[in-house]
């Protein structure tokens, strides 16, 4: 927390040394913002249905914190090639409550034409959607699947990342290489991680985009003894003329701990655009990855990957411009597992993660986007 | 026959209507050096994805308001997104710290006079506002 503060002064500070007016085209403060109300409701009282990793959650009550959230953001432009973004984000995460913390402060580079340093806090490009998975106004879905956005562990970087983008002909190449620090969250308990190396390698076309990457790390500080962790992903979405389709793949791994955190996920969305209206139908999955020559460790700690299936169906209202509204109806299958999605904060420790769910569960969300 | 005339002639009538449409061009400063732009070269610009022109130069975009007959017509025929698609696709681009949406100038006066005098920046027009001021670097 201190840490955070910290970077938080750091980069007002920094936003400081940039010119605070705006005259011609190009020398200017840009301060925006997003957010989300929801509502959400499932059909079990055996735990608490959330969302990445959140504790807590939605019951056969109505919870109000599962999705929502609010995001300021600030960006100062020095120039043509040098830039800060600070952006602050309230939303719940692990602590059962919504929180407020700085979820980017960086430096943005631009010394020439496709070229793009950025440096300090950021998010890590883990999926097609990293960066603007916060922002439900930028998304068909109303939240993204949890069988794969839920499985990253190391959601921001604190580093650098180098990318280059070049144009040939109507296809858009970009590569991207980072390195830095992050924050492995786990069953609700924080590690340090060092050392984190990654790449991401993005092909895009007028109506389709492939996306390829990978992260890793040798040093993640678990009772001291530094453990391997890796999470690749590929992926691909279409836009085009009213159809929206989006699929993607990955794989987490680790070294010691394989059998806990193993899993490979993956979905597949679909949507056709009627106007100010695009319903869409989601299938996602995660499966535990399971090596015999790790099995002891199995006993020792609750399972992180479980299995769960959602079939998901929904609906975007491009209600007025800059606000949206979304309705979304699924049906989790946990196979009897505690799933991704649950948790019971009454319980103690790592337990909160560990309930099982006897029953398939159906979830109703509700959701207004806005952007301003 | 004649069932057919009554029929036709009212669609004809709307379908002029439809190819009525307003003629938007992408343009510059009469000053500029740039001349022929690609639709692609004109959509990298205005969705930020670069910020030269390809034969160098800064290229700085700027927009029509959101009730402009152009605009719409602009970006569907350029980038082939809508009005919604490029509204997500900005809260995208901006939430991510990839880029802020081109500056908004307000009328096609306002916006000549900007263009004509500075030649980084590009805008665009109805075919009909271009005078000895601005030229036109392409047509979709």
């Amino acid at each position: 927390m201190k840490f955070r503060v910290t970077v938080a002064a750091a980069a007002l500070m920094m936003s400081g040394i940039f010119p605070a007016y705006a005259d011609g085209l190009g020398d200017y403060f840009t301060y925006s913002g997003f957010g989300t109300l929801g509502a959400v409701r499932s059909s079990t009282d055996e735990a608490q249905f959330g969302y990445n990793r959140q504790l807590g959650g939605a019951t056969e009550g109505v919870d109000f914190e599962t999705d929502s959230d609010l995001g300021l953001q600030l960006t100062g432009k020095a120039n043509d090639w040098l830039s800060a973004t600070v952006q602050g984000l309230a939303e719940k995460t692990d602590a059962d409550r919504i929180s407020m913390a700085v979820e980017w402060a960086f430096v943005k580079v631009q010394p020439i034409d496709g070229l793009t340093i950025r440096g300090g806090r950021m998010a890590m490009p883990t999926f097609i959607v990293s960066d603007s998975i916060n922002v439900g106004y930028a998304t068909t879905w109303l939240r993204a699947p949890n069988e794969v956005y839920g499985l990253a562990m190391l959601p921001l970087l604190e580093g650098a990342d180098v990318t280059y983008r070049k144009s040939v002909g109507p296809v858009a190449l970009s590569v991207t290489a980072l390195g830095g620090e992050s924050t492995l969250r786990a069953l609700g308990t924080n590690y340090e991680a060092r050392d984190v190396r990654g790449a991401n390698l993005q092909l895009e076309t007028e109506w389709v985009t492939f996306r390829a990457g990978r992260v890793e790390t040798s040093e993640v500080e678990v009772g001291g003894t530094p453990r391997q962790y890796s999470f690749t992903g590929f992926g691909a979405s279409v836009d085009h003329n009213n159809i929206v389709a989006q699929a993607e793949f990955v794989q987490r791994r680790a070294g010691y701990y394989y059998n806990i955190v193993s899993a490979n996920g993956w979905y597949l969305m679909g949507g056709y655009r009627f106007g100010k209206f695009t319903p869409y139908a989601i299938y996602s999955s995660t499966d535990p990855q399971y090596n015999p020559d790790s099995a002891p460790v199995q006993l020792a700690v609750p399972l992180i990957s479980n299995i769960q299936k959602t079939v998901a169906a929904g609906v975007r209202w491009d209600a007025f411009s800059s606000v949206d509204f979304k309705l979304q109806v699924e049906r989790v299958n946990t196979d009897g597992t505690p799933g991704i999605s649950f948790s019971d904060p009454d319980l103690a420790g790592a337990l909160r993660f560990d309930v099982p769910i006897t029953h398939p569960v159906t979830v109703v969300s509700a959701n207004v986007d806005f952007v301003f | 026959m004649r069932t057919f005339f009554r029929l036709a002639f009212p669609s004809a009538m709307i379908f002029g209507l439809g190819l009525a449409h307003a003629d938007v061009v992408a343009v510059v400063s009469a000053k500029s050096s740039v001349t022929d732009l690609t639709k692609d070269q004109v959509s990298d610009i205005f969705l930020g994805k670069t910020s030269t022109f390809p034969k160098g130069g800064q290229a700085v975009p700027i927009d029509q308001t959101g009730d402009s007959p152009v605009r719409d017509e602009f970006y569907t025929k350029m980038t082939g997104r809508t009005a919604a698609q490029l509204k997500s696709y900005w809260a995208k681009q901006t939430f991510s710290g990839k880029g802020t949406p081109p500056k908004v100038i307000s009328g096609d006066a306002e916006i000549k006079k900007l263009i004509a005098a500075n030649p980084n920046i590009i805008g665009y027009l109805d075919k009909s506002k271009i005078d000895a001021t601005v030229k036109a670097v392409c047509a979709p």
